[in-house]
């Protein structure tokens, strides 16, 4: 028995070394550099003990970080998912031509960078060279300006929410599909010889069957959400002025722009509280949906 | 494994072995002399490449390479920082902000370039902008940079308009311009740091009447609450309500905003001189443009330049491994002739000592304006604001602060900073 553990032990450690040096390490670390005033341009650091901390709950852009990422996080993690369960089921249940190469359409923006992915959207939607700007020239529209959606606050965070909803509906749809295909045909032919038409069949059968499918894709979602960064700063920067900002461009604006590590890492130790916090309600409540066939 | 395995494997290996241990033909020449690879120097940096200027140096020193790395300027300073923090700096680069550079002095990151003979060749008041608290000098002023307001010409003359040399007489043109149904300026603001070329910039303007003013917030002497201050925030929002900002600017690059000018879209664009050279080879002006002073002052009060030195201040990293070479570069960079050319290909301000940059048609008009002016150095808000500063401002193009607020927010934020300092 013995000897068992120590094989099992030298086979995990790998894993686990790499786990300590790219995960344990740089946490701990960042976590003492958020009680320090380290300013990531001198080698001095100087311990100021929950300063950082009190400074953060005071900073009013905070709220708005926090405002605007929960705002992305409920509607994108929403609209994801029923965007991935819709396209899976479509192409699940359907007889849809071309069902092989719609898979690979869907899934294949989720292979993109997020840089990238910003850019392009960013470059469509530009109202004074972009592609957008094409279409408004051609149904002569004077003042471009008014169609620019980045200028107003609520549609810009909007356009981030569609943005972010696009790229990863086509990855959802995969988990879904996978969900999809594991659940026996028998179930559908029982409630079919039950009396239950399609609408029943989805929300009797298919929906419990693909819990394990949401926990995951919802799980997914709402680490990527809370974490919601590189699409942000390329379309808009935080911006205009802070409306846009979330918890990733605010920690970025203050611990690289503002050279203010410390604070900078208190953030960040903040955003992983919150993402331990949520995530852990969130899987304990999908277990109990959970059925077992 | 049978023997014959067995020898064919030794075999293998031994040629593995022979062959990674003997010399590649192509290291020597026919002559018999080593081909020695030439030392790479990396100079990471925001300005516009000085490609012809490199060529030059490096047909001149076949045993030394300098490649250039362009790193945009709102990305540069925290670039540069991480870089040199995880030892993976590169070899020449630009400091970057008073602070940030009295900080690399202090942790002794910057080889010390005091005593070398060839700092005789730059201007004296460029000398005395770069010397450290210490006393001595980490680097060679390679240029200089000022800030103005680029016009169309063509634009003016159509509606008979002088160059503006005050507040009052540039609003008055911008009243005109409007009225006309043209744009008075664009910024791209949607990059940060072109928040501070709306109207006018609130440190530059306050630093114009006393050039130790923004040194002195680092102090809590000074706030951005203070009645003079707040004035100059409400000139910025009358500007801003005026409508004297092109309609979209918030959303704009700054490199869309240089094309729309370029387009005859607005009449002026403040920046600095080194637009020209980055932005213009993407979208040249299809008309006469000129420059002129921001007109910053008030009526009766002198007109000066905002020009500095800091920005273009390049140095050696301490730890770079090719020390040497990076001497023989600065020293060759520091002749006259070589920083005239400089300043000609990147269209900026010569520092060489009596060498007036007048080949290059931008350079000339440059070095004429401001031989015109009375220079101040360009000084920055506190490193610790930066975003913040530049944030306030987009805040009052889209009406969300008035300019009492984003002064009051300003200020919060470098109290919060201060505070933490005497903890």
């Amino acid at each position: 028995m013995k000897k068992q553990r120590l094989t099992a032990f030298l086979f995990l450690l790998p894993a686990i070394l790499l786990f300590i040096i790219v995960f344990a390490i740089p946490t701990i670390g960042g976590i003492y550099y958020s009680f320090t005033d380290w300013s990531g341009m001198t080698r001095n650091v100087r311990l100021i003990g929950l300063s950082n901390y009190r400074r953060l709950f005071q900073d009013p852009v905070f709220y708005i970080s926090v405002r605007n990422t929960l705002i992305i996080c409920v509607i994108v993690v929403v609209l994801r998912n029923v965007a991935g369960l819709w396209l899976a089921n479509t192409l699940h249940t359907r007889n849809v031509f071309g069902k092989g190469y719609l898979k690979a359409v869907f899934f294949i923006p989720s292979l993109l960078s997020s840089i990238v992915v910003g850019y392009t959207w960013l470059y469509i939607l530009n109202v004074h060279n972009g592609i957008f700007s094409y279409f408004l020239k051609a149904f002569q529209v004077e003042n471009l300006t008014k169609f620019d959606v980045f200028l107003n606050p609520v549609i810009a965070i909007l356009t981030i929410c569609f943005v972010l909803i696009w790229q990863f509906s086509g990855y959802n749809m995969t988990i879904y599909l996978s969900g999809l295909q594991s659940i026996p045909k028998s179930l559908y032919e029982a409630a079919d010889i039950d009396g239950a038409n399609r609408i029943q069949q989805f929300r009797y059968v298919t929906l419990p069957l693909i819990v394990p499918s949401i926990t995951v894709c919802t799980f997914l979602n709402l680490i990527g959400c809370l974490k919601t960064f590189e699409e942000v700063y390329v379309m808009t920067k935080g911006g205009p002025g802070n409306a846009t900002e979330t918890i990733g461009t605010f920690m970025y604006n203050s611990a690289f722009n503002g050279l203010q590590m410390g604070y900078g890492t208190a953030i960040s130790t903040i955003l992983f509280l919150g993402i331990l916090v949520v995530t852990t309600i969130q899987l304990k409540a999908s277990r109990r949906m959970e059925v077992q066939i | 494994m049978g023997n014959k395995a067995r020898m064919v494997s030794i075999a293998l290996s031994a040629m593995l072995v022979l062959s990674a241990c003997a010399s590649h033909p192509s290291e020597k020449s026919t002559t018999g002399q080593s081909q020695e690879e030439p030392v790479v120097l990396k100079w990471a940096y925001w300005q516009a490449e000085p490609t012809g200027v490199l060529e030059k140096f490096n047909q001149e020193h076949p045993g030394i390479r300098v490649e250039y790395e362009l790193i945009s300027s709102d990305q540069y300073i925290n670039t540069m920082n991480v870089r040199l923090l995880s030892g993976e700096g590169p070899d020449i680069f630009e400091p970057r902000y008073v602070d940030n550079y009295a900080t690399l002095v202090e942790e002794k990151r910057l080889v010390d370039m005091t005593d070398e003979p060839y700092m005789a060749n730059y201007n004296e008041d460029a000398i005395d902008m770069i010397t450290a608290p210490d006393g001595r000098v980490y680097g060679i002023p390679v240029d200089a940079i000022a800030w103005l307001m680029f016009y169309n010409k063509d634009i003016f003359a159509q509606y008979n308009l002088a160059v503006p040399t005050n507040w009052e007489e540039f609003l008055d043109v911008c009243q005109t311009l409007k009225e006309n149904g043209i744009a008075p300026t664009i910024q791209g603001c949607k990059d940060l740091n072109q928040n501070q070329f709306v109207g006018f910039d609130i440190v530059q303007a306050r630093n114009q009447q006393d050039s130790t003013w923004s040194g002195k917030l680092e102090t809590g002497e000074v706030k951005f609450t203070d009645p003079d201050i707040l004035e100059l925030y409400q000139r910025k929002e009358d500007f801003i309500n005026k409508g004297y900002l092109y309609d979209g600017s918030i959303g704009l690059t700054f490199i869309q905003s240089w094309q729309l000018f370029c387009e005859g879209k607005a009449a002026m664009n403040a920046g600095g001189n080194w637009y020209s050279a980055q932005a213009f080879p993407q979208a040249k002006p299809d008309f006469n443009y000129g420059v002129m002073a921001i007109p910053m002052n008030m009526k009766g009060e002198e007109q000066k330049i905002p020009y500095g030195v800091m920005s273009s201040l390049i140095c050696i990293n301490s730890a770079s491994r090719h020390l040497e070479e990076a001497k023989v570069f600065f020293e060759w960079l520091s002749q006259p002739e070589n920083l005239k050319l400089y300043a000609e290909e990147l269209q900026s301000i010569c520092t060489a000592k009596d060498i007036v940059s007048d080949d290059s048609e931008q350079a000339a008009m440059y070095s004429q304006l401001i031989s015109q002016y009375e220079k101040y150095p360009i000084l920055t808000q506190p490193t610790g604001i930066t975003a913040d500063y530049h944030k306030v401002v987009q805040d009052m193009i889209i009406g969300n602060k008035t300019g009492e607020q984003a002064a009051q927010e300003i200020q919060n934020k470098l109290d919060a900073i201060l505070s933490q300092r005497q903890e």
